[in-house]
């Protein structure tokens, strides 16, 4: 009967191929027996009792829905929430990065059809982030066909889970928000991207008549030498934003990280700063060619600048240390004295 | 009221579906095939598709319930399946569970029914 044939290999062909030869005789021999039951009691043309009996069997589709015994899906239910959490972050972060990049350029090298520039944006937007989605989506749903959990360790921890772990609900200090990481790593991410592709922008534009003329501030292969470290950094603190966005309050390995991260921030900005050679030799002789005797007044409180830079980075650097750390010591505080808090077994 | 009668359908479904285990074990006391316990059961008022049941005997073979063989039966192959000694261990256990279950629901069900709706006078 081609029409049998026709719905068993339809059932079959989504199937596993282990399993095919062994539900296939399975669902012959069922149709049969449906067939045999019927041809006694049901008059008629033999193809229309077929049509009947697959009828009553339903779409092949969901019997083999049926043989499966799950739903198949790109990504379950156990990985969705991280999965749109990175999808959501990625494309933020693209979107912006190409937004900036583009009016950056826009503003510095405003090409002669610009009308096609501004009606090619959006596409470029949708394509990159729909490129980016499709990434994550591969990547999770391969996780997800291998099975692995991704989540943050919570159903092992489910194993032995006693009510007095439960952490105290985090003071407003302590806490961590989903809104406090989400700029910082959005930011990390585009800065980032900028850093290694359009460093050599930075400098100073001037417009006169002779139409747009830059002088570049930094020198590009010097530039090249601290890249590696610049990069470093701005990964990590990619990382620690992510650490805090994972464990959703300041611990004491956070902002111990955190401290360290803020002393290699600061041990890297002050080099920088110190650095002479960074800026290129060209921009000096070009803005005393161009602006004159400012250029020497500048030159002359330029220690003083670098100077005051650096204070006002490691000031900053300091209380972000020195908060953080209190932060989690509170935190720490709170745990270890949970049981003594309003709720506990205790008064 | 289409809705309730959906609600109501879904719920009863939900029962069905727990209890359909214990039903096919029930049947398997001597070895069958898959159509002859769809009828059985169709019989004894318990109607279930094919494209459930089949897939369930399978599940069940495979966590040890039950052992299948194929026979050569009026010139056609049939898979019969009876209950290997795992399965009827655990039938005995799913059976006094479910007695208890009976007496325990029963008496719910049998109390001075609470069902006075809310209204608002």
């Amino acid at each position: 009967m081609e029409l049998i044939d026709r719905y068993v290999h339809a059932v079959i062909r989504r199937l596993p191929a282990s399993q095919r030869g062994d539900i296939e005789k399975e669902l012959r021999s069922l149709i049969e027996d449906m067939r045999a039951a019927r041809t006694g009691t049901q008059a008629g043309d033999p193809s229309a009792i077929v049509r009947d009996i697959l009828l009553e069997l339903g779409p092949p589709d969901v019997m083999a829905r049926n043989y499966r015994g799950e739903a198949r899906c790109l990504v379950g239910p156990a990985l969705y929430e991280t999965y749109w959490l990175v999808v959501k972050i990625v494309a933020l972060s693209i979107a912006g990065a190409l937004t900036l990049a583009t009016a950056i350029r826009l503003a510095l090298d405003p090409p002669s059809n610009l009308a096609e520039t501004l009606l090619l944006f959006p596409a470029s937007v949708v394509s990159a982030v729909v490129g980016a989605f499709g990434w994550i989506t591969l990547v999770f749903a391969i996780l997800q066909h291998k099975g692995v959990d991704v989540s943050t360790g919570t159903e092992k921890e489910a194993k032995e889970w006693n009510p007095d772990d439960l952490p105290p609900v985090p003071t407003a200090a302590a806490r961590i928000r989903l809104g406090d990481s989400i700029p910082g790593l959005v930011f990390g991410i585009l800065f980032l991207i900028l850093l290694n592709t359009s460093s050599h922008l930075l400098g100073v534009y001037f417009f006169d008549l002779s139409g747009r003329n830059f002088v570049p501030l930094l020198d590009p292969d010097r530039f090249a030498v601290w890249l590696p470290w610049l990069n470093l950094v701005v990964a990590l603190g990619i990382l620690k934003e992510g650490l805090k966005l994972a464990l959703g309050r300041w611990t004491l390995w956070l902002a111990a990280f955190n401290a360290a991260l803020n002393v290699g921030t600061l041990v890297l900005f002050v080099s920088l700063v110190q650095d002479p050679a960074l800026v290129s030799a060209a921009f000096w002789t070009e803005m005393a060619d161009r602006v004159g005797d400012a250029v020497g007044e500048l030159r002359r409180v330029e220690p003083l600048l670098r100077g005051l830079a650096i204070v006002g980075v490691g000031i900053g650097c300091g209380i972000d240390t020195v908060a953080t750390g209190i932060k989690a010591i509170r935190g720490y505080l709170e745990r270890a004295t949970g049981g003594a808090y309003p709720g506990g077994t205790a008064g | 009221m289409d809705d309730r009668e959906r609600i109501v359908a879904g719920l009863v479904q939900e029962l069905r579906r727990g209890t359909l285990i214990l039903c096919v074990l029930r049947q398997l006391g001597d070895n069958r095939y898959g159509y002859s316990l769809v009828q059985s059961l169709e019989e004894a008022g318990i109607p279930i598709d094919p494209g459930t049941l089949y897939p369930l005997l399978r599940r069940l073979e495979k966590q040890g319930l039950l052992e299948s063989r194929w026979e050569l039966e009026e010139a056609r192959p049939r898979r019969y399946y009876g209950l290997s000694e795992t399965g009827a261990w655990v039938l005995d256990r799913l059976t006094a569970e479910w007695q208890a279950m009976v007496r325990t629901i029963r008496a719910l069900v049998d109390a001075e029914p609470d069902t006075q709706p809310k209204k608002e006078e």
